[in-house]
């Protein structure tokens, strides 16, 4: 089938050490500019960079301070839930309940954070519900076999009943939290929500490029039988990449209230979609084993990046709604991506 | 198609209990369409206990009625899904959201003729459909990604001509304010309203809708015949079950997949007509709640999601627990019904696919 990716932590999982391993035994070859060009994130980066250069030259606020600060607000909460999406599809599987997780975690902290508890007991409590189903749906993938997509696709529909019901209408969170500064807090002139979806994203990498876990979680999705039969406990490795995804949604859910200071019935809707682009965006092969957080997180900048861009164009004659520019821009992306990534490796899928 | 292979077990003369079990097992895996049979009685008896307007002659028609559309998502996802490969259309709302907008844009904004807005709203399936068949066969784009970018995409295209006002408009006096009536007819006419067929009697004191004859039975029974004698449904359970094997068998194995998308447009398209003609409405949300539950009847009605296994009857017996068990809520559950449909929905999606899984591990065990 595909390529198993190294299993040795020495070496960090590009694309091109795992589709051409000859250029891996090029040695110090491999890293010249044409194979660093090849390298998703390296292209993500560089869009970003000359596109937003090129962007600024008609509309001169796009890359003024306040502007770069929104565009990294508005993505943090993307980007950390984009860390554990990346995890999830490197192991070939999917979690579109993330959108329904993070409106049920707000759920918990408006309410939480309406009785007058502390930072830190709201956001232990939101990590719980997060790490809880998310351990569920993972479960669910490892020991029940569902395919991944059928699993999240019911839990999205059922923690969403469950978030309407107790919620009703919409909360407001009281205008003065902990969470509210946390979230609209600077520091060196960089938004704290950005700050803290770069440590956790390095934290993963650290992670995934070092610890043998992080190395199960390539094998995995390369190859799983292979995995097993070498002695990984796949349904485990399965099991955490959900679990930490819930827990990094039930942290970005405090993050969104404090953002936002309301919980309604749609409170993330469509988040899954923003994190999925994000992921694959960033290089991660929806096929599994291969990808990276970093990718991830320059993904979702580019995503947010684009969509801010729109806004700053304003109105445009024949789209009457943002949602149709969202939808075609996101859809457009991914498939984009995806059909890059695809064509790119035509002689690695067959049949 | 068939049971696994795996099922045939062996035949001992002493029958011990184990072996007792496992037969009654064996059954429920190859009559699952029995279970279906089951399940559905007991939907019927549990709702019917807990409302008496659920089993009124009233009810039940009006379900049936709305439930066509549903079922006719169904029939096209179920035909993706056997296609294998992955095989998934998470779009097929979405297209019929957009289909329904066309037959509203084309005929009432645009006064163009209803049965050419009719055909176009078809066509306009067909069209996306082959989208996703060029995005999932040509590009190769894995199809649960390529649909659910399409899936956004359409849904999103289905709000902008109207800005996601629903037509006719009521706030636009000057604009015709409803689709001609004949066309309503095939959503809400009867058919005892056709001259030729007034002698059909009612059943249960009610009159049969238009489109469950007309439409609805039809393609079922078209679906049935194509999947189970003809060499294009053959196919496609051939390269559902081994796509390896069916590509040495000179199958073009993605081709038959890009008509298998093709399809599920068509059927979209098929079902935006009834959708708008039963509301007498082109919604552009129509098909919103829609993705979700033509997937969860393909699973319940006992097809693999790996492609090349199940059948339409179980399909159609799954879509009517589906129905009813959506009406039931509706019926029972008062205002809350909106939040209780998506959970009930959910569980039984996960449900059904355990009971699968654990079926089949029973089995092949014993």
């Amino acid at each position: 089938m595909r390529n198993t990716p190294s299993l040795d932590g020495s070496l960090a999982t590009t694309p091109d050490q795992v589709v051409l391993p000859v250029a891996r035994a090029g040695g110090l070859r491999g890293m010249d500019w044409r194979m660093l060009l090849r390298r998703r994130e390296v292209i993500v980066a560089l869009i970003l960079i000359v596109g937003s250069v090129l962007f600024n030259f008609t509309h001169p606020v796009f890359l003024s301070g306040a502007n770069i600060q929104s565009i990294l607000v508005n993505t943090a909460v993307v980007a950390t839930v984009s860390i554990g999406m990346t995890m999830i599809i490197v192991t070939g599987g999917i979690d579109v309940s993330v959108g329904s997780m993070l409106g049920l975690g707000m759920y918990v902290a408006v309410t939480l954070e309406l009785g007058g508890h502390n930072l830190i007991v709201v956001m232990l409590a939101c990590v719980g519900v997060g790490v809880l189903l998310g351990l569920f749906n993972g479960v669910m993938v490892a020991y029940g076999r569902i395919h991944p997509i059928i699993v999240t696709l019911g839990m999205l529909n059922i923690i969403r009943a469950v978030q309407v019901k107790l919620l009703g209408r919409y909360i407001t969170a009281p205008p003065t939290t902990q969470g509210r500064d946390l979230a609209l807090a600077t520091f060196l002139g960089i938004p704290a929500p950005w700050w803290i979806a770069m440590v956790l994203a390095a934290l993963a990498t650290v992670f995934l490029t070092r610890r043998p876990l992080g190395r199960h979680i390539y094998a995995v999705g390369g190859n799983p039988e292979a995995s097993r039969l070498s002695g990984i406990n796949v349904r485990w490795v399965l099991i955490f990449c959900y679990g930490i995804t819930g827990l990094l949604v039930g942290f970005a859910s405090v993050i969104q209230l404090g953002l936002g200071g309301t919980v309604a019935a749609s409170s993330g809707e469509n988040l899954e979609l923003s994190a999925i682009a994000a992921t694959v965006i960033g290089g991660t092969s929806i096929l599994g084993g291969r990808g990276t957080v970093i990718g991830a997180l320059l993904g979702a900048l580019l995503v947010e990046a684009v969509h801010n861009g729109m806004i700053a164009i304003g109105s445009w004659s024949w789209i009457q709604n943002f949602q149709l520019l969202d939808g075609l821009v996101i859809g457009g992306l991914i498939v984009l991506a995806v059909g890059l990534d695809v064509l790119q490796n035509r002689k690695a899928t067959r049949v | 198609m068939s049971a696994p292979t795996a099922l045939a077990g062996r035949t001992s003369g002493t029958e011990t209990r184990d072996a007792r079990i496992g037969r009654a097992l064996r059954l429920l895996a190859t009559g699952r369409n029995v279970l279906l049979l089951l399940v559905l009685l007991v939907i019927f008896a549990i709702f019917s206990v807990a409302s008496p307007t659920f089993s009124s002659g009233f009810n039940i028609y009006s379900a049936i009625q709305l439930g066509v559309t549903i079922g006719l998502l169904a029939i096209g996802e179920t035909i993706v899904i056997l296609s294998g490969g992955g095989g998934i259309d998470l779009s097929v709302g979405s297209m019929l959201s957009v289909a329904g907008m066309t037959i509203g844009v084309l005929n009432i904004l645009n006064g163009v003729n209803i049965w050419v807005s009719v055909a176009a709203a078809v066509l306009i399936g067909v069209l996306m459909g082959a989208i996703n068949g060029f995005l999932v066969s040509v590009v190769r784009i894995p199809p649960l990604i390529a649909t659910l970018a399409t899936y956004f995409g359409y849904a999103a295209l289905a709000l902008q001509p109207t800005n996601t006002k629903p037509l006719p408009d009521a706030t636009q006096p000057n604009l015709p304010q409803s689709f001609d009536q004949a066309f309503q007819n095939i959503g809400n006419g009867n058919v005892q309203d056709v001259p030729w067929l007034s002698w059909v009697p009612k059943i249960g004191g009610q009159f049969i809708p238009f489109q469950v004859l007309f439409i609805y039975i039809p393609v079922v029974l078209i679906a049935a015949f194509v999947l189970r004698r003809m060499v294009a449904g053959r196919y496609i359970y051939g390269v559902g079950t081994n796509a390896m094997a069916a590509r040495f068998a000179a199958i073009n194995v993605w081709g038959v997949r890009f008509w298998a998308y093709v399809a599920s447009g068509l059927l979209a398209g098929i079902a935006a007509v009834v959708q708008t003609a039963v509301s007498a409405s082109a919604t552009p949300d129509a098909g919103n709640l829609l993705n979700l539950q033509a997937i969860t009847i393909v699973v319940l009605g006992g097809v693999s999601v790996l492609g090349g296994e199940g059948n339409i009857l179980g399909v159609v017996l799954a879509s009517l627990i589906v129905i009813f068990l959506y009406n039931g809520l509706g019926v029972v559950g008062g205002s809350d019904a909106a939040i209780w449909q998506p959970f009930a929905l959910g569980v039984l999606l996960i449900g059904s696919v355990l009971f699968n899984e654990w079926l089949r591990r029973r089995v092949s065990v014993t």
